[in-house]
């Protein structure tokens, strides 16, 4: 598949660039190329997105199979699970190939009821970034989108 | 199909530009937001990339995402087969039948030639089914067949409302889709006319 996916050579390339000069990363990349075709980790949690999957080691192989067919965008949150998903990215991934590129969000949080917050308070957000960078095992998170909810 | 909720972002995204600052974060995006807010967040730090509710029946980012492309920012739309009225899946389901694709084959194939800064984010947990989400960027989409695409979200469009005795019509369409991702709201739907 990694002959035909289309790439975008857009914004995202700019991402190892940028990290480079940021913050003094030893990454000797320059840029990436994202595949168009990315994927979406929400559904390796539980059912609502709660708790562990039914099948772990089945989570790990469509990582790997994804990673295996040319995606290099990979998109998740903490709150997936919560933890679980970017637990098993780890897993699956770890340590992860210079051209993948991890995207989270942050600004919600689970109720143990399984409902999602909206919590963007400094503590909230400061808390859900470190939670990514432990459960992803990553010193950088390559992007970070602040989820917006009234 | 959510909608961005107008409000400032100063606060939150302020934190976030200062954990970039701190080399924790190298880079920012936003999700759920309006061209007011991308706005307003660009003034803080910059932004790489926007990820919004959008798919070939929920058109309300058409000029948003032109204008992100303007701007080499890349669009990053979810629920792909989300919020379609029944007449909107038909006309879905009748152009993958004939293009012996899936309806979400055909769905991410127009995203990607809708424009070239989309990125996509298809989920699965199932190796089949993530390798046949993959093949969508192999799908031609004929010129018709795009066409006919491109006109449902005018020609069939819904609306929602919330049935909730509670607060009823009082959430927001944003929270009812929200919800209803993850099966946890009553909804209905209803049509404009």
């Amino acid at each position: 598949m990694s002959r035909s996916l289309p790439a975008l050579v857009l914004a995202l390339v700019r991402l190892r660039t940028n990290t480079q000069t940021l913050a003094g990363s030893s990454s000797s990349g320059t840029s990436v190329t994202l595949h168009r075709l990315g994927y979406g980790a929400m559904q390796l949690a539980g059912p609502g997105v709660f708790g562990p999957p039914r099948d772990r080691d089945a989570a790990v192989a469509v990582l790997r199979e994804a990673v295996a067919l040319g995606v290099n965008h990979i998109d998740t949150s903490d709150f997936y699970g919560p933890h679980v998903t970017n637990q098993i990215i780890k897993e699956a991934l770890h340590p992860y190939p210079n051209d993948l590129v991890i995207v989270t969000k942050v600004g919600a949080r689970r109720g143990e009821d399984k409902s999602w917050i909206p919590d963007v308070s400094r503590e909230g957000l400061i808390d859900s970034v470190h939670d990514n960078l432990r459960n992803l095992g990553l010193g950088r998170l390559d992007v970070v989108n602040l989820r917006v909810e009234e | 199909m959510m909608a961005p909720t107008e409000g400032s972002i100063e606060e939150p995204l302020s934190v976030l530009a200062e954990l970039k600052e701190q080399g924790l974060i190298a880079h920012l995006g936003l999700s759920n937001i309006s061209p007011a807010q991308l706005g307003e967040g660009q003034k803080i730090t910059e932004i790489v990339c926007v990820q919004n509710a959008y798919n070939v029946a929920h058109r309300n980012d058409d000029a948003f995402i032109d204008d992100l492309a303007r701007q080499g920012i890349a669009y990053v739309p979810f629920f792909p087969l989300g919020g379609f009225s029944p007449l909107q899946s038909s006309a879905l389901n009748e152009a993958a039948a004939s293009l012996q694709a899936t309806p979400m084959q055909v769905a991410l194939a127009w995203l990607l030639h809708r424009s070239s800064n989309i990125l996509l984010i298809p989920g699965t947990s199932s190796v089949a089914h993530l390798r046949e989400n993959l093949e969508a960027a192999d799908l031609e989409l004929p010129q018709d067949t795009f066409a006919e695409l491109d006109a449902i979200a005018a020609k069939f469009e819904w609306k929602v409302i919330e049935q909730s005795p509670r607060d009823h019509r009082t959430r927001t369409a944003k929270n009812i889709a929200f919800a209803t991702a993850f099966g946890t709201a009553g909804t209905a739907w209803i049509p404009n006319e």
